[in-house]
């Protein structure tokens, strides 16, 4: 009964009120932590790993499609073999954007571990991709639990994206699947990224 | 509280400095510049000051030349040298601007320190201030008086005096008042030998006979006088340098150049009640080079350790090649207040430690290689700019919009690939990948697209044709051919 009246109430509001009562991109009764896209879906003071195809498109669903260029940026990504393509993106997206572009898997780690540490940004995404697949397994356990433990100190959000799963203390763990086409190349980034499936594999939430 | 520092043998030091051979010898200033060659002619001009070889001979300043030369006949006079005392002078003063800006020149050996301000840390640094190998005395007082006349007597130094301590104290070191040197015989006439026998005169009896002066004295030595300071005004500029007497190679070394170099930084802006914005440095290298270098501080910044850290991050990236003989700091300066937090601008928590890490980073991976990217305008592949990321205001670049949804994970460099092609001269078309890291047949293509700038300039004209393609294993990726003959691939979409 009261269900009833609550939802009488808002179709009454939406009548009276159009704009502030527009429907929301987010139907099926999803919520922002859900979404993959939205920061808050990554616990705080862990590594979240993403694995699979389509994490370009991760990039491009964080960034999003602002109006207007970001006086400070959101996200730092750790450019593992130097492979971001700043003409991919809108400068609006970009100024989101710290890039740090390193050339090898030590350079990479070193890098993460200053960043995380400094935690002014606190959301690190690290692309493993442009690593050789030698020097990636090369990286021992260790790091990454060093990265772990400095995640949690300064409260860090710590994203890896890679590949294939490799970091063994991951909070959480999705695979995207992307079945990319050409004739993907043409169609609006919001669809693609709607289009993408989201996979969790390991959800260790981190109580904070 | 004030400090007094003194050098007694200054005048002998920067004389010494004339002639450096004569160190280790017992030596004499003169009073008056006189030819060494003369001697015999003014032997009854007195000594303005001794070192210490000379005073362990029994001889000490004041005393006439004949009759220390009797006293040690092998002692070496030296002519006085004004230049060189000037410059140790300004040593002291540079030296003690480390720990207050409030400093007073009352000698060219002597300098009162007004420590109200300062914190009892830097006022430790009394101890271990250092001007030319040599560690000047100090006597700390409740009056910058008390401090001055204590100082000119070694059972105080390094101590903190009072009017109860100072009365100990020999009558002579009123010699060391203004116009001490007029009634210092009528007191010794009167049996006075100590500072406490005159302390113990009835003031308003004494300033009937000997004047108001003589009552001033009363109150100083009783410590009821403080006056203020004649603030010795720091020089204009901001601008330093030092010179190393062995090339430094290390980050050590200099490190403790530039320790020093700040401690008089900080006193000067503290006297001028103003901020760095940025650092320039410029190190001096063997044979003549140099190279300058610029840190931008992300928020104006007083401390010595917070100008300190950004220096060091700076000297451990460094590969300069050859030694360094010498560096020059100047500042660019601002309000402190100029960069206050703002309630309703968003800000980074911590922009000092912002800078360090992005300093840090460029050690890492070197210049160019951390910043905001803001994508060209041009169709130029991969021309891109980096904007530094300290929070400097962002480019507005609005207008640029993505070829297409997917972004390119792009090669750098590209990859030099074989490609089967039909053989159109103008237009080939890719029909398979023979080589690189992608190979395979080409199932599916999107293009061509022709790009080309600068044609009016046959330097830099440029000009290439692309097409996404779809491999056989369903891999997507961006493929350009560049007149001639060259096939690349530019990257992969993900």
């Amino acid at each position: 009964m009261a269900a009833a009246v609550i939802e009488q109430l808002r179709k009454q509001l939406r009548e009276k009120f159009p704009q502030a009562h527009a429907a929301s991109p987010l139907v099926g009764g999803e919520t922002a932590s859900e979404q993959p896209f939205d920061p808050a879906y990554f616990p705080e003071g862990a590594i979240s790993e993403v694995i699979g195809s389509g994490l370009g498109l991760l990039v491009t669903g964080l960034l999003g499609e602002p109006r207007e260029v970001s006086p400070l940026p959101d996200f730092i990504l750790v450019d593992g073999g130097d492979q971001f393509d700043p003409a991919s993106f809108t400068p609006e997206a970009c100024s989101r954007l710290v890039w740090v572009r390193c050339g090898t898997a030590a350079e990479m780690l070193k890098a993460t571990d200053l960043l995380v540490r400094d935690a002014n940004v606190p959301f690190i995404l690290l692309d493993t991709c442009g690593i050789a697949r030698r020097d990636l397994s090369g990286i021992p356990a260790s790091a990454w639990w060093r990265l772990k433990l400095a995640a949690a100190t300064g409260n860090c959000r710590l994203v890896v994206m890679s590949p294939v799963a490799q970091v063994p203390c991951a909070a959480v763990r999705v695979a995207l699947n992307a079945r990319l086409g050409l004739e993907d190349l043409e169609l609006p980034r919001r669809e693609l990224v709607a289009r993408l499936r989201v996979v969790p594999e390991r959800m260790k939430r981190v109580k904070g | 509280m004030f400090a007094a520092l003194h050098f007694p043998d200054l005048t002998v030091m920067a004389a010494l400095r004339a002639s450096p051979g004569s160190h280790g010898q017992p030596c004499a200033v003169l009073e008056a510049d006189v030819d060494p060659g003369a001697i015999l002619e003014k032997v009854t001009l007195a000594l303005q000051a001794v070192n210490d070889a000379a005073r362990m001979t029994g001889i000490s300043a004041g005393w006439p030349l004949n009759r220390a030369l009797v006293r040690c006949p092998d002692l070496k006079v030296l002519a006085p040298d004004p230049a060189g005392e000037a410059d140790l002078l300004r040593q002291l003063v540079e030296a003690a601007e480390g720990i207050t800006p409030d400093i007073e020149v009352t000698a060219k050996d002597t300098l009162l320190l007004d420590l109200s301000r300062t914190s009892s840390r830097h006022a430790a640094r009394l101890a271990d201030l250092e001007v030319a190998d040599a560690w000047p005395l100090h006597v700390r007082a409740a009056t910058p008086d008390l401090a001055r006349l204590a100082v000119r007597h070694e059972s105080c130094h390094g101590r903190t005096v009072t009017p109860r301590k100072i009365a100990a104290l020999p009558v002579a070191l009123l010699n060391f008042l203004p116009d001490g040197a007029a009634l210092l015989p009528l007191l010794k006439d009167w049996g006075l030998a100590t500072l406490g026998d005159f302390m113990r005169l009835p003031r308003q009896d004494l300033t009937s006979r000997l004047g108001p002066q003589a009552g001033s004295w009363h109150d100083l030595l009783h410590g009821k006088t403080c006056r203020l300071l004649r603030l010795h005004r720091p020089p204009e500029s901001m601008a330093q340098s030092m010179d190393f007497e062995e090339p430094l190679s290390g980050t050590e070394p200099l490190v403790f150049a530039f320790k020093r170099l700040l401690h008089a930084l900080c006193a000067r802006l503290a006297a001028r009640y103003v901020a760095v914005k940025a650092l320039k440095i410029v190190f001096h290298l063997e044979r003549g080079a140099s190279f300058a270098r610029e840190i931008r501080l992300p928020e104006p910044r007083v401390e010595e350790g917070e100008l300190l850290r950004p220096i060091q991050v700076l000297l451990d990236s460094l590969k300069t090649g050859s030694s360094a003989t010498g560096l020059s700091l100047d500042v660019e300066t601002t309000l402190p207040t100029a960069a206050q937090r703002d309630w309703f601008i968003r800000q980074l928590p911590q922009p000092e430690r912002w800078s360090d890490t992005l300093a840090q980073l460029e050690a890492l991976l070197g210049p160019g290689k951390v910043g905001i990217p803001v994508p060209p305008l041009s169709h130029r592949p991969d021309d891109f700019k980096l904007l530094p990321a300290d929070g400097h205001s962002p480019a507005d670049r609005a207008g640029f919009f993505p070829a297409n949804s997917l972004p390119l994970r792009r090669f750098r460099p590209v990859a030099p690939v074989m490609v089967a092609a039909d053989a159109h001269p103008r237009q080939p078309r890719p029909l398979a990948l023979l080589t690189g890291p992608c190979r395979g047949q080409i199932m599916e293509t999107r293009g061509p697209f022709r790009h080309s700038g600068h044609w009016w300039d046959p330097g830099t004209a440029w000009q290439r044709i692309e097409w996404d393609v779809r491999l056989a294993n369903d891999q997507l990726l961006r493929l350009a051919f560049t007149p001639p003959d060259q096939w690349v691939i530019d990257g992969l979409y993900q």
